[in-house]
């Protein structure tokens, strides 16, 4: 069984106007209808542009936004459904890394204090109560010498030493701001984390040693992760499975190395190939498919097939008039889980329905 | 391609930081390029090494209060060559935007929020140009037209706040090159951008100089744009090149242990998975001053007693020709000794070695927000 799966999730924000009488004049479809599921020990990795909602979908698994629809079921219970009080105790093994490390960090408690909180919030270290166990102040001491133990225990784990317990956040670099951010999901021992672009506020070099990390820490704890991420290359890197978001809903779904291989939807393809490669050979021969225009207001998607007014493959029936499912392709073997949400994926795959020039700004081939 | 003298050379470009009870800090130390007419040449390094500062002190951008730039910086024109860094400021305003424009990372600060996009490009070609009324508006229409932004009179009218982050830096890109400058510095231009509006901006850019003849200077931390985009390279670290090469060798053929390091940082696309990347380890807070020896040896995996013996010079690669490093064990030879190592280096890739890098974050925090460490707006 998947340990989080995630069905027909939907989060609208409203959107509102008026200054004495409040009224909602229309929705933000931040996520609007999406479907997957993550497997225990692995990676799922989430990607696309700004304002895709993929943030958004990362939010709502923990409850951190309010969700407007779907259910998410978390190792067999649904996390829609939670109240305040069984929320909060279900987050601590459901954690976040965030993007900015040092604005998810409070600059005015020390990384010990910052561990700390964790642990004393949900109770967590100190011997098993029961018959012949210490208490009152004994018990307390044993709690906080655990809790100090677990704390330097995940600080060791992100490359850091006790050192670091009584310094503050604004001491550290980015990326070791970073393995805070990581030591203090970490203490709390959770199955799942999420992170949401978890290096993309570090410099390249740092970057690979956070991706190296968080790789480490799921080869030794049996992590399961769901990363969240703008980066295509980053994310292929890190996952087992990618999802493609666009304006709301997942275009795509495959096998990390399937979906490098071959990219279905029109819009993966074109992700893929604005992705810069560190290799001039590969950059000049390299097709590359121009998107035009901008992305369009989620508050007000285009009908049908969200990404249709941008598709160089754009056919006149269905597209704009028809929401394509995530589907398997036409003759793939069952076990296939390369899914992709296009009407004529088929034909695009085989070439029978070839680019129009002038809707993608340009298709360059060669160099 | 090359013309016989480039049209602008930077030769031993520095410039100091001094803070009234701070010790100052060299945040570009001795940097040397030369730019051509049609070609892209590009500074590529992480954050702090001084490729922003470069590009401010050569569009005379820097405070004069408390800022000290060396060197020299002579821009060829028709009427003789000028030396930007000695150059009046009112000279200086003459030559920005008519001979020389620059594009920044950050559309929507770098243009003005409350003036409409149409009064922003014609101010400048009233400045420089002396065009005004519906000419000015005429020819600005079509600046934003070849620049790739439908409806522009529509457009001129609208606020910045108007426009998606990828029209923002059109218009900004049409701004720069509304009086055909012959000398362009785009200082991490698409690093705001999503990565479709990414290759719509790149393409745009190679347009300009293909088209136009225009020699663009390309600031960023990102090798991928590089790969495609830049003809020349050069690596930048702690505020001076560390390698110097025509694209294909440097991405081929990388010899300075750095530049390595950041091409085995980089997950590829095209890359097998599973293997783990190879990341330079500790970070910039572990750098010693360039006049003890190599900055970069306390991170480098090739580390040996030469790299202390002062600062290396720029010297030629194995492979030749144009293709420079500033490195003095670029293979290794010698492995240094493992403790020795490890008490100078810091942070290897186990706890214990972290640790070390932590005791030095102190000092060394302190040191990168003066450089003005930009890694935080990265988006």
């Amino acid at each position: 069984m998947s340990l989080l799966r995630i069905e027909d999730l939907r989060v609208h924000f409203p959107i509102r106007r008026g200054v004495v009488v409040d009224r909602t004049i229309g929705h933000v479809r931040a996520v609007d209808g999406v479907s997957l599921a993550v497997e225990r020990g692995r990676t799922y990795g989430l990607v696309g542009e700004s304002g895709c909602g993929k943030t958004t979908l990362g939010r709502a698994v923990l409850r951190l936004v309010d969700i407007t629809g779907g259910s998410v079921w978390f190792d067999g219970r649904n996390l829609a459904g939670l109240d305040g009080r069984s929320m909060r105790r279900e987050r601590r093994r459901l954690q976040m890394v965030f993007q900015d490390p040092l604005g998810s960090l409070n600059p005015r408690q020390n990384v010990g204090s910052i561990l700390m909180e964790g642990l004393r919030v949900h109770g967590i270290g100190g011997p098993d109560e029961g018959e012949g166990a210490p208490r009152g102040r004994g018990r307390d001491r044993l709690v906080l010498q655990d809790q100090r133990r677990r704390v330097v225990d995940a600080l060791e784990r992100v490359g850091l030493s006790s050192k670091a317990l009584t310094r503050y956040p604004h001491e550290f670099s980015g990326g070791q701001r970073q393995r805070i951010g990581i030591a203090r999901a970490l203490v709390l021992e959770p199955d799942l984390i999420i992170c949401d672009e978890p290096v993309s506020a570090l410099d390249v070099s740092i970057q690979a040693q956070v991706l190296n990390l968080l790789e480490e820490l799921q080869d030794e704890l049996g992590l399961t992760y769901l990363v969240i991420a703008h980066d295509l290359a980053v994310v292929r890197h890190v996952s087992d499975v990618v999802g493609v978001m666009y304006l709301g809903g997942l275009v795509e779904e495959a096998d990390s190395d399937d979906l490098y291989e071959s990219p279905l939807h029109p819009y993966t393809r074109s992700l893929m190939s604005a992705v810069p490669v560190p290799d001039p050979g590969v950059e000049d021969a390299r097709e590359r498919i121009l998107l035009s225009g901008d992305l369009p207001s989620p508050a007000d998607p285009p009908s049908g097939c969200r990404f249709h007014t941008r598709c160089p493959w754009r056919q006149d029936d269905r597209c704009a008039t028809e929401r394509p499912e995530l589907r398997r392709l036409a003759g793939a073997p069952e076990t296939s889980t390369h899914r992709v949400a296009c009407h004529h994926a088929e034909r695009i795959l085989s070439g029978q329905i070839q680019p129009d020039e002038e809707r993608a700004e340009r298709v360059v081939r060669g160099g | 391609m090359s013309s016989s003298t480039p049209l602008l050379s930077v030769d031993e470009l520095s410039v100091v930081f001094r803070r009234r009870g701070a010790e100052a800090t060299r945040a570009v130390d001795g940097v040397s390029f030369t730019l051509e007419e049609g070609r892209v040449t590009g500074l590529v390094g992480e954050s702090g090494c001084g490729k922003s500062v470069t590009s401010l002190a050569l569009m005379g951008l820097l405070p004069e209060r408390g800022v000290t730039v060396g060197g020299s910086a002579v821009l060829r024109l028709p009427d003789g060559d000028v030396d930007l860094l000695s150059l009046p400021r009112r000279r200086m305003r003459d030559l920005r935007g008519s001979q020389m424009a620059m594009i920044f990372q950050d559309p929507l600060s770098s243009l003005n929020p409350v003036v409409p996009i149409g009064r922003q490009v014609t101010e400048i070609l009233r400045r420089h140009r002396g065009l005004g009324g519906e000419r000015a508006r005429r020819e600005a229409a079509d600046l934003l037209y070849r620049v790739g932004i439908p409806d522009p009179t529509r457009r001129l009218r609208e606020y910045p706040h108007q426009l998606s982050g990828g029209m923002r830096q059109r218009a900004l890109i049409a701004m720069a090159v509304a009086c055909r400058p012959r000398l362009m510095i785009a200082d991490e231009p698409t690093t705001a951008l999503d990565v479709t509006i990414q290759a719509q901006i790149l393409e745009l850019l190679r347009d300009l100089v293909t088209e136009e003849g225009t020699a663009l200077l390309m600031i960023t931390h990102d090798l991928g744009v590089v790969a495609g985009l830049c003809d020349d390279i050069n690596v930048l670290y702690a505020g001076r090149a560390v390698e110097r090469a025509p694209r294909s060798e440097l991405f081929s053929d990388p010899t300075h242990p750095y530049t390595i390091g950041l091409l085995g940082s980089i997950p590829r696309l095209d890359a097998p998975r599973g293997d783990p990347l190879t990341p330079v380890r500790g970070s910039v807070n572990d750098n010693i001053a360039w006049s003890d020896g190599c900055a970069f040896a306390p991170r480098c995996d090739h580390y040996a007693m030469d790299c202390l013996q002062g600062p290396p010079e720029l010297v030629g690669a194995a492979g030749g020709g144009a293709h420079v490093h500033r490195c003095v064990n670029p293979g290794g030879a010698a492995r240094a000794e493992p403790e020795e190592a490890a008490g100078a280096a810091g942070a290897d890739t186990g706890p214990e070695g972290a640790s070390d890098a932590e005791t030095g974050a102190d000092d060394g925090a302190e040191h990168t927000a003066a450089v003005g460490e930009d890694e935080e707006g990265r988006a």
